[in-house]
């Protein structure tokens, strides 16, 4: 009896101590955790500043038992988090924090003279600026040195668009492909196993570019890379073509390294081949259908379109999200993109697009052209910059696509943007 | 006795509700004395935040820096055709200025001393391996500041 006595009193005294350290921030991961702390504050009548935006000094808040001085927030979205100057208040969140999500990116600002930390995950982005009162750097923090920390939640779409990166291959190995194009005195289209990748058809366009071959690598072997150039027809000069293919992964190599010189206006190939490896395998275009004899596919393509700017009027995101999932899927495969923020990006210019569309435009009248093998094709409008415009009021966005058909369809996919 | 068991048994309670797995941050603390014209930069700062690929790179936690004990600010790596060099930024303590210069006279001798500019001094020590320069602003004839970063260029034979 006199044991359990005991137990109650220093139980009480423990939570004595605890009263005045009773809302711990840590605890926030979520707009909805933060509203619930809100609102447990709001029940305990802790006073907060409510006019222009919403801050709460002191008051029993803390970090991981690290003492907060102020804490705000403008909405739900996220909170920013000040620390009390004593006792190593930053070292202690710094180290609070790493010990939770590991080391963040670190930026210092030299001039400025901010240390700044981040860390970026789906659920919480965290930035957290150390201000050193009695510190010197951060392998000499002061007792007094404090911290300022944003807390921001991302959204959260549940649409799979907006979810892609959870899909992706995270590979050791992410070796970039790149073909790097310089001319004098000519235009030139530039090929990928049969698909043209781009096309520079007179002296308005830049002399030299680098074009990324990843996003039409299907797999690992040899791939070929084709030229074909013209000497402009007035030009006593020379012309020329420089070439290089690079891989980049730790190091850059040169793969292919090459100048074609010619001078007269008749066309002029050129072929070489390049051996990739590739950590992906995607199925793309290939097991599609040979399109060169589709005597419908003008009609095709028009519906393809068609769909899609039907789709962007009405706001149907299911449709947009089935529309759009493989392409963007294997894209960013092909050029190791995981981050969440980009499919947040993507799928938050759709709705973006949603919103400002009241109409759209589909060209009527325009060429194909078709890959080596005919599986992939790419429709450029006559008279028209794209294929399909979508417009509203201050707004435009233009849509152009590499398709292919599957073998078990009879309808045109979108496989490349 | 008893009393004193469930004490401790509360207090050790109250504080693991209050405390998180600590980091051994000493065992990640890196020497940059170390690192030679091999070494592999990825590994040297592995289980560490870093910019490195394998041409150039930087690392800028002085938390984990050291130079033969001293803390350092940050450092650039670059491998050239030339070789391999650190640049090192170091914050501008008279201490620190003090060690540096005992401790590469005592591994390379007598630094060749310039001091034709005025209220500067650049020193360079080498060897057959590196090459290492540093340079001080002076006033009065005392530490003032580092007037550089440091650099130890690994010479490629």
């Amino acid at each position: 009896m006199k044991k359990i006595s005991i137990i109650i009193i220093l139980l009480s005294f423990v939570s004595c101590a605890q009263d005045g350290n009773k809302y711990n921030l840590s605890e926030i991961h979520s707009p909805e955790d933060l509203s619930m702390m809100i609102d447990k504050m709001k029940e305990d009548k802790v006073e907060m500043d409510t006019v222009y935006y919403k801050e709460i000094k002191g008051q029993g808040m803390h970090y991981d038992g690290i003492p907060v001085s102020k804490m705000s927030f403008f909405n739900e979205n996220g909170l920013t988090i000040i620390t009390d100057s004593i006792n190593y208040s930053a070292k202690n969140l710094l180290e609070a924090i790493e010990a939770k999500k590991g080391f963040g990116k670190y930026e210092e600002n030299e001039y400025s003279l901010e240390n700044i930390f981040y860390w970026d995950d789906e659920n919480e982005n965290l930035k957290l600026e150390i201000n050193f009162v009695d510190g010197k750097h951060l392998a000499k923090m002061g007792e007094k040195d404090y911290a300022k920390l944003e807390i921001i939640y991302p959204k959260h779409y549940t649409i799979p668009l907006a979810n892609i990166h959870r899909k992706l291959s995270n590979f050791d190995l992410k070796p970039e492909y790149e073909l790097q194009i310089s001319r004098q005195n000519c235009t030139y289209e530039v090929f990928l196993d049969g698909i043209s990748l781009t096309s520079v058809v007179d002296e308005t366009y830049k002399d030299s570019q680098e074009i990324d071959l990843n996003t039409f690598l299907l797999s690992s072997g040899e791939h070929k890379i084709s030229i074909k150039a013209n000497s402009y027809a007035n030009s006593s000069e020379a012309s020329y073509l420089k070439v290089y293919v690079i891989k980049k992964e730790d190091d850059k190599e040169v793969l292919v390294e090459k100048k074609f010189t010619f001078n007269n206006t008749k066309e002029h190939n050129f072929e070489m081949t390049i051996d990739c490896k590739t950590p992906f395998n995607l199925k793309g275009w290939k097991s599609g259908k040979d399109l060169r004899k589709d005597s419908l596919l003008k009609n095709k393509v028009i519906a393809l379109y068609e769909k899609v700017g039907k789709s962007i009027l009405n706001k149907e995101e299911q449709t947009i999200s089935d529309l759009f999932y493989i392409s963007n899927f294997e894209t960013r495969q092909s050029i190791y993109n995981l981050s969440y923020k980009n499919s947040l990006a993507y799928w938050e210019s759709w709705l973006e697009t949603f919103k400002n569309t009241y109409k759209y435009n589909v060209a009527q009248n325009f060429t194909i052209e078709y890959s080596e093998d005919g599986r992939l094709i790419y429709a450029t409008p006559i008279k028209k910059l794209d294929m399909l415009v979508v417009t509203g009021k201050n707004y435009s966005r233009s849509f152009d696509f590499y398709l292919y058909q599957p073998q078990n369809s009879n309808e045109l996919k979108i496989i490349r943007e | 006795m008893i009393l004193l068991k469930n004490l401790l048994v509360i207090v050790l309670l109250y504080f693991s509700s209050q405390s998180y797995a600590q980091i051994d941050y000493k065992v990640l603390i890196r020497n940059l004395e170390d690192v030679t014209k091999e070494t592999n930069l990825h590994v040297f700062f592995e289980g560490l935040s870093n910019n490195m690929n394998k041409n150039e790179g930087e690392f800028k936690d002085e938390r984990f820096l050291r130079l033969y004990g001293v803390v350092v600010d940050n450092v650039e790596f670059e491998n050239s055709w030339s070789g391999r060099s650190l640049n090192i930024s170091l914050f501008d303590e008279e201490v620190d200025y003090k060690i540096f210069k005992e401790k590469f006279t005592s591994l390379y001798g007598d630094p060749e001393i310039d001091d034709s500019y005025q209220d500067e001094l650049y020193y360079e020590w080498s060897s057959e391996e590196n090459r290492i320069t540093m340079s001080v602003k002076l006033e009065e004839d005392k530490f003032l500041k580092f007037n550089d970063k440091l650099i130890i260029k690994f010479i490629e034979k």
